[in-house]
């Protein structure tokens, strides 16, 4: 790896050459995972609902984690990540497709979600009072709109950065900055609304205004897992060697431990409020939670998402070592899925 | 899910499958994408500030 001596022009190899190889062993297990499912689908229908929002969700959650990052590498004018931005463009650039992977949701709506159940709706006077938000028509017009506002972004911010491989030009870099400063406070708000329709909505009873920050802040610190993971494995692939270096990954790292952080605070002010306020309504949520062998779960999280990634993140040397850097992506990876 | 599982933790095989095709797909479509553009922004105008970073 270049470390030493500066420079001010690319001398690696800039395409990635493995493409073929690599995207079909990932499609072949893909397919092999559609199948099993589409068993399953039969075998045990409402499993298959729970199951397929959970892996959507996890999905999407990284996707949009990305987005984020790119809006906010060109709204502050970041330097240092250019080298590393086209995976993150890469990630979000798949939520021109994710939109579609959100219909068969709609087909397992009264599986997953109880304010659409006649009996209910008949006799629950909470899910009569949240009927005018918690109804199916305003869901998909809401799903619509978020799908295709993250997934204009997505592709501008793509394209435009493709088209400026092509030759250097100033107008694309401000048009950059105009779509995304606008482009975060549409996010913020549309993340924390699907946060709420998705997850939130499956128990009608329960509310926390700070859901769409939790969700944000784990899907943030994924992403930049996964980045990290994708970076390094470039590295070891001998490609971008002369061009990403050291000092971008400890960077990274450095993201990556501030936003351990910031989940943590998040995930403890959320908990802290509701235990605190102690209203039946508000603590089903962690009492679910906290009963029975859940409770593994619940520790499991507190000690995979924040104690251990502190504490090993914690030193400078550990924000650049690539085998700590992978051993926190695969826990990260674990638990998001779980 | 706590909502469907109240009592104890269950991880059913459709849980592991619909990980695999949500993760197979995307990361297969990811590394597709990523084939077709140059891997690095190479005109940035801030990539010359990225590269001398140490």
């Amino acid at each position: 790896m270049s470390m030493d001596h500066h420079h001010t022009t690319l001398t690696d190899q800039l395409t990635f050459p493995e493409e073929n190889r690599i995207a079909t062993a990932f499609f072949a297990v893909g397919f092999v995972g559609i199948a099993l499912s589409l068993i399953g689908l039969f075998v045990n229908t409402e499993q298959f609902f729970f199951s397929y929002l959970t892996s959507f969700t996890f999905i999407a959650s990284l996707v949009l984690g990305a987005l984020f990052f790119v809006m906010l590498q060109h709204i502050t004018r970041s330097g240092w990540s250019v080298v590393l931005r086209r995976i993150p463009e890469t990630i979000s650039y798949q939520l021109l497709w994710l939109g579609l992977l959100f219909i068969p949701i709609l087909f397992g709506m009264e599986f997953l979600y109880e304010w659409t159940r006649a009996e209910l709706i008949a006799t629950d006077e909470l899910i009569q009072h949240k009927r005018p938000y918690l109804n199916i028509p305003f869901f998909i017009v809401r799903n619509v709109i978020y799908f295709a506002v993250w997934a204009f972004l997505a592709y501008k911010l793509y394209r435009n950065s493709v088209a400026m491989d092509r030759g250097a030009s100033d107008a694309i870099d401000r048009q950059q900055r105009v779509i995304s400063a606008p482009g975060i406070l549409v996010f913020a708000f549309t993340v924390a609304f699907a946060s709420f329709d998705w997850m939130m909505s499956m128990d009608s009873g329960w509310f926390s205004t700070m859901f769409g920050v939790y969700f944000f802040a784990m899907s943030f610190q994924s992403v930049l897992a996964v980045v990290i993971v994708l970076v390094i494995y470039l590295l070891s692939k001998g490609l971008l060697t002369n061009t990403i270096n050291n000092s971008h990954i400890h960077d990274m790292g450095a993201l990556l431990f501030g936003f351990t952080v910031f989940y943590a605070y998040i995930a403890f002010s959320q908990f802290l409020l509701i235990y605190y306020a102690n209203f039946p309504k508000e603590i089903l949520w962690f009492y679910y939670r906290f009963e029975g062998s859940w409770i593994i779960l619940a520790y499991l999280f507190l000690i995979g998402r924040f104690v251990l990634p502190f504490f090993i993140l914690l030193g400078k040397k550990a924000k650049s070592n690539h085998k700590i850097l992978v051993g926190v992506f695969f826990f990260f990876f674990f638990l998001t899925g779980s | 899910m706590p909502i469907l599982h109240q009592d104890a933790i269950s991880v059913h095989w459709l849980d592991l499958s619909l990980l695999l095709a949500f993760f197979g797909i995307s990361a297969g479509l990811f590394f597709r994408q990523f084939a077709r553009h140059s891997m690095v922004p190479k005109n940035d105008p801030l990539l010359a500030e990225s590269l001398n970073k140490h």
